[in-house]
């Protein structure tokens, strides 16, 4: 099985869930006999990745490129990339050179890939949310080779439903539409493809992501002290750490020595220290900035209870990460992570107080904390990439 | 001697706790409405006695007229409650039933509590004996016969029920407890010098009627009554003991699969074929002993273990039980009664994290359809850490 994948981004770059899931997918369908050839725009580092064949791709020089493209990510959304404004104030759609950009990034990367099939002789595309919607669109007109497209999100889960970029939502259609398969990472995630963006619900597979039971065990606790409560993810709409900052108000009523660990960036930083400060508990709430991997281990250690408030999450891998940790878990209702882990709690996300409570019952109590760290542990261990990775192959085996 | 059929019911609903959280503390009350949701419990019995209680009875009633049915109950001493206050109906419908002299009622804990679990058994005695005193101005005679919560049973509850003048223990004819042995005979418990006889719930032929009789998939559905008469002709022995939920008919099975037909259809088929019906002491009376029967350890109806693992299984369960119990005051008065429907099973059964086959069953019967048992025990620990601020605040002396 030959695959051109055109993803986005790999480790150790990553902003997100798309870049862990292309590594760690990649890596087993390797093991599983697949030979990958990796499509992404060139980055800073060269990334190296023994299992496949990365493919760096520099499109001929143009500033107006080059500059955009390096501000420009998955999870780029109306918010966090200043677009134009109406005299109204509201945006109005994305920088000028942004569309320009992608689009040409795109057209470059679809000739290469049709170019290299012509002695790579590809089995299908594969390619990775609406960012490498053209390319793969296009590499799949030009070489006539099946296409399969993983959404991992929509433009309506990462603004949280407020004001969707309506040209995002189009690439997004586009990409479900002209592929012969589509991966979603949940079942909420193939309802919202179907509902919202008119996928053909038949040709929609389900896959799971997983977890790296390797890179995630259970740790002695950190140097915090005993009561850690952890956030950690982009600062964005999405993952709702405002919830987390309300929440945290109320924890702080009863259990006034709890530490509230933030850790991520993003474009909401600002508001949400000035957040802790109007709530008066800037003292108890750490804003950690940007986790590396190295430190994410020792982040997961420290924690007594690890929060999800996201608003909409298509699947939710931190949640796994913190499971695997040993660490229980509270999510929110509208996470995919939850069709695969029954070992945690689920709250609705604007339930602040629901979520208070749950944290305060897991601090309060040991009894509750080890045995959802325990079961969280087995559980998690259970949702592999190998698994993903069988399943992804057999997507491959319906159409190649 | 002529095989028989022992039919027994079990009927009761637990006070569903409220959703209790530590922000939301709550605002006076009695002890009872500060934790405990009438008005939701209230929507469960009133579904389930215009679904089960009350077209069931009449149905009984009809038939004991018409074909001499005999049948026995037990009926917690919450349910009782919970029926006097909502559907004064529902008791005046088992009144009528027990004047029939063909319905025997049996003693079991007021509470549907897990006290016999409880290394004190004072509680458990007196729990006992306040359902015994329930059941005699709900049908005018004292129980002879006992059932213990979910049928939990070991050599050390009959001893206990033997104590208590209770001549008869129902069980569950698991088994790793007949090892090889029947369930259609009555046994003596052991170490009760034959003074407690034991009878055991035929689980195969029970569970055709509460589980499989309505599942389309069962090659034997659908189930008749002449069907299952024959089945049980076929069983051996000289009883064949048929324990229940009441609410197999029309709640687990809703009316529209045919439960009541069956039941309607049932005494006579059984009758053709020579079978009669006994109640619980009549059988412990009417069959001889075929031996000795030895528990050490505790056995239920519940799920696949049969054992105390649906309510005790893992640590959050055990936690709780235990801070409930140390928990209980001294004194009578509301204080004890709220403690004491907090020792009702179910509350704990919603903490069970067994795995998905019977995690299934936890979740039907769970109030609160948004939470899993991490949830239900934090609401129960809330409930507690409430229950007993309010214990102190009123003086009411905690163990």
């Amino acid at each position: 099985m030959k695959v051109a994948m055109l993803g986005w981004e790999l480790p150790p770059f990553v902003s997100g869930g798309l870049g862990v899931h292309c590594y760690y997918l990649t890596r087993e369908l390797a093991a599983l006999g697949a030979e990958i050839d990796f499509y992404m725009p060139k980055t800073r580092l060269p990334v190296r990745v023994p299992w496949m064949n990365v493919i760096e791709v520099v499109p001929p020089a143009s500033e107006l490129t080059r500059t955009v493209l390096a501000t420009i990510g998955p999870y780029s959304t109306s918010v966090s990339v200043t677009g134009g404004t109406s005299a109204t104030g509201q945006l109005t759609g994305p920088p000028s050179g942004f569309f320009e950009s992608v689009a040409f990034y795109n057209e470059f990367a679809a000739g290469l890939v049709a170019a290299n099939h012509k002695r790579r002789h590809y089995n299908l595309i594969h390619g990775h949310d609406w960012l490498t919607a053209r390319a793969a669109g296009g590499g799949k007109r030009e070489t006539g080779l099946p296409l399969v497209e993983t959404m991992h999100s929509t433009e309506f889960d990462r603004t949280g439903n407020v004001g969707p970029w309506e040209w995002i939502v189009g690439f997004e259609r586009e990409a479900v539409l002209q592929a012969d398969r589509v991966i979603a990472v949940s079942g909420m995630l193939r309802d919202i493809l179907v509902n919202k963006l008119d996928c053909p619900a038949g040709k929609v597979r389900v896959v799971h992501n997983g977890v790296d039971s390797g890179r995630f065990w259970p740790r002695n606790g950190g140097r915090l002290g005993p009561k850690v409560v952890l956030f950690h993810g982009r600062l964005s709409v999405q993952k709702g750490p405002e919830f987390f900052l309300r929440a945290a108000k109320l924890v702080l009523e009863v259990e006034p020595d709890a530490l509230f660990v933030v850790s991520g960036k993003g474009e909401l930083l600002e508001r949400l220290v000035h957040l802790s400060i109007d709530l008066g508990i800037s003292d108890r709430v750490l804003f950690a900035g940007y986790v590396p991997d190295e430190l994410l281990q020792e982040a997961y250690a420290s924690a007594s209870v690890y929060v999800m408030p996201s608003v909409s999450e298509p699947f939710g891998i931190t949640a796994l990460e913190a499971m695997a940790s040993g660490v229980p878990c509270i999510v929110s209702k509208t996470s995919g992570v939850t069709e695969v882990a029954r070992h945690c709690m689920r709250v609705d996300f604007w339930d602040t107080v629901a979520m208070a409570d749950r944290i305060v019952g897991v601090l309060r109590h040991e009894p509750l904390r080890r045995m959802m760290s325990e079961n969280a542990v087995v559980e998690a261990s259970a949702v592999t990439w190998r698994k993903a990775a069988e399943q992804t192959m057999r997507v491959y085996g319906e159409i190649a | 001697m002529t095989a028989g059929i022992c039919l027994y019911f079990h009927v009761h609903q637990p006070m569903r706790l409220k959703r209790h959280s530590v922000f939301a503390p709550p605002n006076g009350g009695s002890f009872e409405d500060e934790i405990f949701d009438a008005r939701l419990s209230r929507e469960y019995f009133e579904r389930a006695a215009a679904k089960c209680y009350l077209p069931t009875n009449a149905a009984l009633l009809e038939l004991i007229g018409e074909t001499g049915l005999k049948v026995s109950f037990s009926v917690s001493g919450v349910f009782l409650e919970q029926a006097m206050r909502w559907q004064p109906a529902v008791v005046e419908s088992f009144r009528k039933l027990a004047q029939t002299g063909n319905v025997e009622f049996v003693n079991e804990t007021y509470y549907h509590s897990l006290s016999s679990l409880w290394w004190d058994k004072r509680e458990f005695r007196e729990q006992v004996l306040m359902h015994r005193n329930a059941v005699e101005s709900l049908c005018g005679n004292a129980p002879t016969a006992f059932r213990n919560t979910e049928l939990l049973y070991s050599d050390d509850i009959a001893a206990e029920a033997g104590r208590l003048g209770l001549g008869t223990v129902l069980a569950e004819g698991a088994d790793r407890v007949l090892a090889g042995r029947s369930p259609n005979f009555v046994y003596s418990a052991a170490g009760t010098n034959g003074k407690v006889k034991v009878l055991l719930r035929n689980y195969r032929l029970s569970d055709d009627l509460g589980f499989r009789f309505g599942a389309r998939g069962w090659p034997e559905w659908p189930l008749t009554a002449d069907k299952y008469a024959d089945w049980i002709a076929a069983s051996g022995g000289d009883t064949v003991n048929l324990f229940l939920d009441f609410e197999t008919f029309g709640e687990h099975h809703w009316a529209e699969s045919g439960i009541f037909d069956f039941l309607r259809r049932f005494p006579k088929a059984a009758g053709e074929r020579g079978l009669v019906f006994r109640t619980i002491s009549e059988t412990a009376r009417d069959c001889p002993s075929a031996g000795e029967l030895s528990v050490p350890s505790v056995v239920s109806w519940a799920d696949a273990e049969r054992d105390a693992s649906t309510w005790l299984g893992n640590r959050i369960q055990q936690h709780a039980f235990s801070e409930l119990m140390k928990a209980r005051p001294e004194a009578d008065g509301p204080a004890l009664a709220a403690h004491r429907m907090l020792q009702t099973s179910d509350h704990f059964m919603y903490m069970s994290t067994k795995g998905m086959g019977d995690g299934e069953v936890h979740k039907h019967f769970s109030p609160y359809k948004d939470w899993g048992p991490y949830e239900n025990y934090i609401n129960f620990m809330n409930s507690l850490s409430s229950f007993r601020r309010k214990a102190v605040g009123k003086e009411v002396l905690v163990r």
